[in-house]
């Protein structure tokens, strides 16, 4: 991660590392293009975002020196998680990230449940809004602050002894792919099931945009909560949620 | 229907809140015949726990009828009067399956906020407890939605009263579960600190697994004297004794206990990363005794023996680490697994061998809820639970 973000997108490693690369912006820009400005230390995002998270989450009681510190080791271990991609990534330094879960079914049956198309939009609900489209692609849709959106669509590719990758169409606004792969756990464990996401904002006020978007849920968090969900769905049937319960609050009459 | 919520920092209020509905296939809605407090309750009430928010409906001890079910749900039907363990469980995940029932890998909607403090491995979601623990709607209401129905309800046989298969939900199996812990053989001596609701049916379920002695630890003469009346457990009152260690070395004849069993806890439940370091070493001087318990049975505990801890807690500092280590002791603890449990509880107390209604010595209506927990918090007239009906 440079810390600073100039340019547009580009897209970068293709699935199964298929190298592409272009340098211009692509496809339609996203919401307000000039929002974010630029030069901005992109390493402050998770900590501006995790202390704030964690505020909130303290209910606005005692927002202590305990609280801060926390929110410091925290901000600090996003810090860490984003070097961590940076590591990972090219040269270019795209956010990119890659996390494992262990899934109590059959690799044949989880391939199965991914292709289902009604399996990504629930698999995918914390992080963007996503339905299969009469041509057999997905739609996906990232709601951002403001009432700001960014849309794009998405081929899946299929490799047997590979996993089951995606990726953006070209005349998408946002460079984003990923894979998932599934590999047996030992003694009947069931699957270590690996997803990999890659997104390719180089920067400029589009990228800064994108980034604070992505930035509220950090890659790491989105990848957890999307094979959380997959194993939710596929182990029981449904995903845990409290919506729609009963509390004294306005937003829930 | 009418609701107990958390408004603030002790601010329980009842109110008006919506039904509850199913959201998801194997969901039922209960109508709730009895609930009850809990210890760990207290702590997010005086405002030591973060993650609530103003408007939860809290409590997670409770049992009733049957009143609706998902279109999933196979073994249970409207209008079985049911048990409901706390903590919610799928049944599926490897965690289940090995009967870590707490830990259950699917349960739990927000672990985002609880990974931090569990190292990335989060618990099975609880009802009406703080949102780092799932944050589901709780019992001390009209009615109550309970996720994964099939596994989480339990029928209560006919001749087992509502007040005794309340505290089946709750009480009964964590202690049962912390008595299961110590491996209990013949001529054992196990001793509970604590004679709350958890540790008297600790102490009782030692017994019932054959231990030949239980020595009960607490301050309240009134807990004390239903440790000896229903437990036939021995008791230390420890402002009475100038050492607990030594009361403790020679009642068992130099050996010391063969168990331990913490049901005190610092209930510093461990949520979040709320928990920074200060603001714990600020609770354990709020509630030296807490820590002092632990340490305590650690310390009490013959070499070889094994330490079964019930209290809940986040960080603790000065854990006499080495005593574990060079006593070779054995260190068991969980939240309850009590889908693991429910059906020997379920026939203990249908023989008659363990009733706990006897912990239900206050009884409100659920509009008097918020007077029900001011009792029970300060044990004003022997208050050991209070139970509320809607």
């Amino acid at each position: 991660m440079a810390g600073k973000t100039q340019g547009g997108f580009i897209m970068a490693n293709g699935i199964f590392d298929t190298q592409r690369s272009t340098s211009s912006q692509r496809g339609r820009p996203c919401g307000a293009a000039s929002a974010g400005g630029t030069g901005q230390n992109l390493r402050w995002i998770p900590i501006a975002l995790g202390a704030a998270a964690i505020v909130a989450g303290l209910g606005g009681r005692k927002k202590g020196a305990g609280a801060l510190m926390v929110a410091a080791i925290a901000g600090a271990g996003a810090v860490g998680a984003l070097r961590v991609q940076s590591a990972r990534g090219t040269a270019s330094g795209q956010p990119e990230v890659e996390r494992s879960i262990t899934i109590g079914k059959t690799a044949d049956e989880l391939r199965r449940y991914w292709l289902d198309p009604g399996t990504l939009p629930q698999v995918m609900a914390g992080f963007a809004s996503v339905h299969a489209t009469d041509d057999g692609r997905m739609h996906w849709k990232l709601e951002g602050p403001l009432g700001r959106a960014c849309e794009w669509d998405t081929e899946t590719v299929d490799r047997a002894d590979e996993g089951i990758g995606w990726r953006a169409l070209s005349d998408g606004a946002i460079a984003n792919e990923g894979w998932i792969r599934f590999h047996p756990a030992p003694a009947g464990r069931g699957t270590v099931v690996t997803l990999r996401f890659h997104f390719n904002p180089t920067g400029g006020a589009l990228g800064d945009w994108i980034l604070e978007l992505l930035g509220a849920a950090p890659l790491r968090v989105i990848a957890d909560g999307a094979l959380r969900r997959f194993k939710n769905l596929v182990e029981t049937g449904e995903i845990p949620t409290t919506v729609r319960q009963p509390a004294a609050r306005a937003d829930t009459h | 229907m009418r609701a107990l919520y958390w408004n603030g920092v002790n601010d329980l209020r009842v109110g008006t809140v919506k039904d509850p509905e199913i959201v998801n296939p194997h969901d039922a809605i209960l109508r709730v015949s009895l609930s009850t407090t809990c210890g760990s309750d207290l702590h997010f009430i005086d405002g030591y726990i973060p993650t609530m928010q103003a408007g939860d409906v809290i409590g997670h001890e409770f049992m009733g009828v049957i009143e609706e079910v998902g279109p999933a749900v196979k073994r249970v039907a409207k209008g079985d009067r049911v048990v409901v363990p706390s903590f919610i469980v799928c049944g599926q995940c490897w965690y289940c399956q090995q009967s870590l029932y707490s830990l259950c890998d699917n349960t739990h909607p927000k672990p985002e906020l609880q990974e931090p403090m569990l190292g990335g491995y989060p618990t099975a979601g609880i009802y009406g407890y703080t949102h780092a623990f799932g944050g589901y709607a709780g019992a001390h209401a009209q009615y109550v939605r309970v996720p994964f129905a099939d596994n989480d309800c339990f029928k209560v046989p006919d001749g087992v009263e509502d007040e005794t298969a309340l505290f089946l939900s709750d009480a009964a199996p964590t202690g049962y579960m912390g008595a299961d812990f110590c491996n209990i053989r013949p001529g054992d001596t196990v001793a509970v600190w604590g004679c709350g609701g958890v540790g008297l049916m600790a102490q009782q379920s030692a017994r019932l697994m054959g231990a030949e002695r239980v020595i009960a630890i607490d301050r309240f003469p009134e807990r004390l004297q239903m440790a000896r009346e229903h437990a036939g457990a021995e008791t230390i009152d420890y402002t009475q004794v100038d050492s607990v260690l030594d009361a403790l070395k020679e009642m068992t004849g130099g050996r010391g206990p063969d168990a331990c069993i913490d049901a005190v806890g610092m209930e510093a439940h461990g949520t979040g990363p709320q928990y920074a370091y200060d603001r714990v070493k600020q609770a354990l001087r709020l509630e030296t005794d807490r820590g002092q318990a632990l340490r305590e049975a650690i310390m009490a505990c013959r070499k070889g023996g094994t330490l079964s801890v019930l209290g809940v807690y986040g960080l603790i500092d000065k854990f006499p680490m080495g005593a574990i280590m060079n006593k070779g002791m054995t260190v068991r603890s969980a939240q309850q697994h009590g889908q693991a449990y429910m059906d020997r509880l379920l026939a203990h107390a249908q023989r008659g061998e363990l009733n706990p209604a006897y912990l239900a010595t206050h009884r409100f209506s659920l509009e008097d809820g918020p007077r029900g927990y001011d009792m029970f918090k300060h044990k004003k007239d022997g208050c050991v639970r209070a139970v509320f009906a809607p």
